[in-house]
């Protein structure tokens, strides 16, 4: 019941002994409809208690089996394609998640340090799991519900209070970061440094204590490092927080003492957090973007701040450190520049906003941006949020044109000769407009951003959006077009003609990817029920005095739902039913 | 020689020497096996080599720590200071005047001992006799539990499944009850029936995972299989004395519902049957603290 890029990952886990791919997968969606069913109250007795277990099983042999592919193979050398480190760290995660979604009964003893109560650990564990694999949205949905406790300074007394201090501290740091919150300042009790004991007798309890303060000490630090590096404030920000992970783990694995785990828990956390700082760096929004190369200088100048800008959002704003798995594809295919036409065929919600500013970003370097938009509202929202995205950009002015009135009554509805560097919002109507009007103010157009291209196949507007389209590949000479949508079933196809029409550089981008799960339901009715009550139902009102208009009747009702994409065929094992009471 | 090499020596001696004089039989039961391995009380020899060996794994915990906390200070290592790390777990003596000195003798100081003997009988299983651990052959050993702080797990094997590219993990779960064989039998149990419900999960992951390191190259790539197939070994160890009769080729129906569907799980009882109980643990603390002054 996944969808068609989650179905591609779990088939691109590598082999372990006898492994049923499909097992694995229908393992994942009834763990994941047996939480959702726990939680509406429905159905929970559908599955059968030894069903649950055997799904409990697999669950946990995926989670342990391809954790170990996805972190320590890479780091004990065991090197595997990125591909399948992704995909394992992705199924490894919705295994541990699930896991533990479905173990909340399980006793766990009570413990004061946040990172040695099993459910948190195992929490962070899958969060940064899915960071690995690209799936941000979980990491941030599992992040936020993590409670970090509040301690003070004030609860730092003595080696206990230093460790909750230390501990509460690493957990936020892992918190803010699988939640890109990269913006400085950040509100937090500082680390505890422990002076050195000195020599003599040696309580080994407290000693284990006083090394977890340092160890948490540095991980910490780590952290902030990279967290800093992601934000733009240190250059070697990255460097520093690998050099850390790697002297905590290379320390607490404690050469020379084989077989001893006192800090088994340091070892795994930093080992985790090495492989998924090593693989979120490579989608770092301000380290991954190429820079403009041609343009005006001012504006390249401000590129630099607009990353930044957007990496770490404001007090209004998230920020937006990583770029997803959808933009990197557009990113290393078209930019810079934009340096080649494209049609973005993505799901709702995977970014294809995001691939717009960036290429606006890019082609303001060089002129100015038209972005179309089908409908007035929509490009208010456009309008709003670009202008906020761009602030950076000084010489850089977002304008909605959508007035009510004819194009020439506003002068300041008309595209300005003198500026240079702007993003007119517009519909295309408007915009055909505009066109008929004042061709020339065209010719410096740099990119033309189309969002719900599919309005190209409508029956009245979509003839005035393809005359507009040639109109403009005629008027700017330099022009890009980014086509957008969500609805797009043969991006291929339309990349061929935008080719043909255009200069013969246009790309498809038909990333299938989502960042999170999506759930799609088909509630149904029990036909036979319904014809036998209706009569009845339908007499009874007739009987009624006239200002009844309705009454009420039983039909049984049940629900079929899977994650989002096309439904699989294997046949029942794939389906499960819910009757509604 | 240093503190170290001393220490090492001794532990070396231990395995060395006991692996001569140790004696083994394997009993087959419909629900287990049984290892039944004798000759740890046969003079003071034996419980010298094994004072030493606990010792050893005390300090050699405390060596590990401070080695740790130098190299995250960037500072030279502390000394270890054995005696009183020693005394912090068997005490000053052996009295039992009081009630607190009761309950420290029941409940910390002779489960302590219990769980290091048993984690010498898997170093001699690893290093000389692997029949002594019927799973299979054990490559990786962690330390034993030696304080309430440490996150490891009690007595865990890596063991080698032969012929089949898999590895098992032993899990040794030992309990010092003098005449309550049915008590630590249920208890260890209720342990293993804890890490079939998942309990234990993360820190077995956790465990695993810094063990694998310890492994031969070749050997790390076989851990995800292993995960997957999940091949164990419990190993219920109950030390109890020798007045106390039981036969342990009768099948024990609280082992049935150790099976899990689809998890290979393999139980060994390995009785630790004292002649004296009380008299051996006092003489085993007695040759710790006398090897603890000597260093």
């Amino acid at each position: 019941m996944y969808d068609e890029y989650a179905q591609r990952l779990i088939e691109l886990i590598p082999d372990l002994p006898e492994i049923d791919r499909d097992a694995c997968r229908r393992a994942l969606s009834a763990a994941y409809f047996h939480v959702i069913c726990s939680k509406l109250a429905i159905g929970q007795d559908d599955i059968s208690k030894q069903d649950l277990e055997e799904i409990q099983l697999l669950l946990r042999g995926m989670g342990d089996a391809l954790e170990s592919i996805a972190v320590f193979d890479r780091l004990n050398g065991l090197n595997r394609p990125a591909d399948v480190e992704n995909a394992s760290a992705f199924v490894a995660a919705e295994a541990l998640f699930l896991l533990a979604a479905l173990s909340v009964d399980v006793e766990e003893p009570s413990v004061e340090d946040p990172l040695l109560k099993t459910s948190n650990y195992v929490a962070i564990e899958s969060a940064l799991l899915y960071m690995i694999g690209g799936y941000d949205i979980n990491a941030v949905s599992i992040a936020r519900d993590l409670e970090v406790p509040a301690v003070g300074l004030e609860g730092a007394e003595g080696i206990d209070g230093g460790r909750l201090v230390n501990a509460a501290y690493v957990l936020s740091r892992i918190v803010a970061f699988c939640c890109g919150e990269v913006r400085r300042p950040r509100q937090n009790v500082p680390l505890i440094r422990l002076p050195h004991v000195g020599r003599g007798p040696t309580d080994y309890e407290l000693l284990l204590d006083e090394i977890r303060i340092r160890f948490y000490k540095r991980v910490g630090d780590a952290l902030d490092a990279y967290l800093d590096w992601l934000g733009g404030y240190r250059s070697d920000g990255y460097e520093n927080s690998i050099r850390i992970l790697e002297s905590v783990r290379n320390v607490s694995l404690a050469s020379g003492y084989p077989g001893y785990t006192a800090f088994a828990d340091i070892y795994h956390l930093s080992s985790l957090l090495l492989v998924v700082i090593d693989r979120t760096s490579r989608r770092s929004l301000i380290y991954n973007i190429p820079r403009p190369t041609d343009g005006d200088a001012e504006v390249i100048q401000d590129f630099v701040a607009y990353l930044r800008h957007r990496a770490r959002g404001d007090k209004t704003h998230v920020g937006r450190p990583f770029l997803w798995p959808s933009t990197l594809e557009y990113v290393s295919d078209c930019l810079p520049g934009p340096n080649k036409d494209a049609v973005v065929a993505m799901p709702t919600g995977s970014g294809k906003s995001f691939v717009a500013e960036l290429a606006t970003a890019h082609a303001l370097c060089s002129g100015w941006v038209l972005y179309l938009a089908p409908t007035n509202a929509l490009a208010h929202q456009i309008h709003r949020d670009l202008a906020h995205a761009l602030q950076p950009f000084q010489k850089v002015k977002v304008r909605p044109f959508v007035g009510w009135e004819e194009y020439t009554t506003l002068t300041e509805e008309q595209i300005d000769l003198a500026e240079r560097h702007f993003v007119a919002v517009m519909t295309p109507e408007k915009c055909a407009l505009a066109m008929r009007l004042y061709p020339e103010r065209f010719t410096n157009c740099s990119l033309c951003v189309f969002d719900e291209c599919h309005l190209l196949n409508d029956q009245q507007r979509g003839v005035t959006a393809d005359i507009l389209l040639a109109q403009l590949s005629m008027v700017a000479p330099n022009i890009r077009f980014v086509l957008m949508s969500a609805m797009v079933s043969n991006p291929k196809e339309l990349a061929e003609w935008l080719s043909s029409a255009h200069d013969g550089r246009a790309a498809p981008k038909t990333v299938r990817w989502r960042p999170s799960r999506t759930m799609r339901g088909l509630l149904f009715l029990d036909q036979n029920a319904l014809d036998a009550n209706f009569q009845p139902a339908k007499t009874e009102l007739e009987q009624l005095p006239e200002r009844r208009v309705k009454v009420k009747f039983n039909v049984p009702m049940a629900l079929i739902a899977g994650l989002s994409g096309p439904w699989t065929m294997a046949g029942p094992p794939d389906y499960r039913e819910y009757p509604f009471r | 020689m240093g503190l170290p090499e001393r220490i090492e020596e001794a532990m070396t001696h231990a395995i060395q020497y006991l692996g001569g004089v140790l004696e083994w039989e394997i009993l087959e039961a419909p629900t287990h096996r049984t290892v039944i391995v004798t000759g740890w009380n046969r003079g003071s020899l034996q419980r010298q080599a094994i004072a030493r060996y606990l010792v050893g794994l005390r300090a050699c915990a405390i060596d590990a720590a401070l080695n740790i906390r130098a190299k995250l200070e960037d500072s030279e290592e502390d000394r270890i200071e054995v005696l009183g790390n020693v005394i912090a777990i068997v005490g000053e003596d052996n009295a039992e005047e009081t009630e607190e000195q009761k309950r420290r003798k029941t409940y910390e100081r002779n489960p302590w001992i219990a769980e290091g003997i048993w984690h010498l009988c898997m170093a001699i299983a690893a290093q000389q006799h692997p029949e002594i651990h019927p799973p299979g052959v054990i490559f990786a050993l962690n330390y034993a539990h030696v304080a309430t702080k440490d996150h490891g797990l009690d007595v865990a094997a890596i063991y080698e499944i032969s012929k089949r590219d898999l590895f098992g993990l032993s899990l040794i779960e030992s309990k010092a009850y003098k005449d309550n064989i049915g008590g630590a039998i249920s208890d260890a149990v209720g342990f293993f029936r804890e890490v079939n419900k998942r309990k234990h999960s993360l820190r077995i992951r956790q465990t695993v995972q810094i063990m694998r390191s310890s492994l031969p190259g070749d050997k790390q790539a076989q851990i995800p299989n292993s995960f997957w197939k999940r091949t164990r070994a419990y190993l219920p160890n109950p030390h109890y004395d020798a007045s106390c009769r039981v036969d342990w080729t009768n099948s024990r129906p609280s082992f049935r519902t150790l099976g899990l569907d689809g998890v290979n799980i393999d139980i060994i009882v390995m009785p630790h049957i004292i002649n004296e109980f009380d008299n051996f643990f006092n003489e085993i603390a007695d040759e710790m603290r006398a090897f603890a002054r000597s260093l």
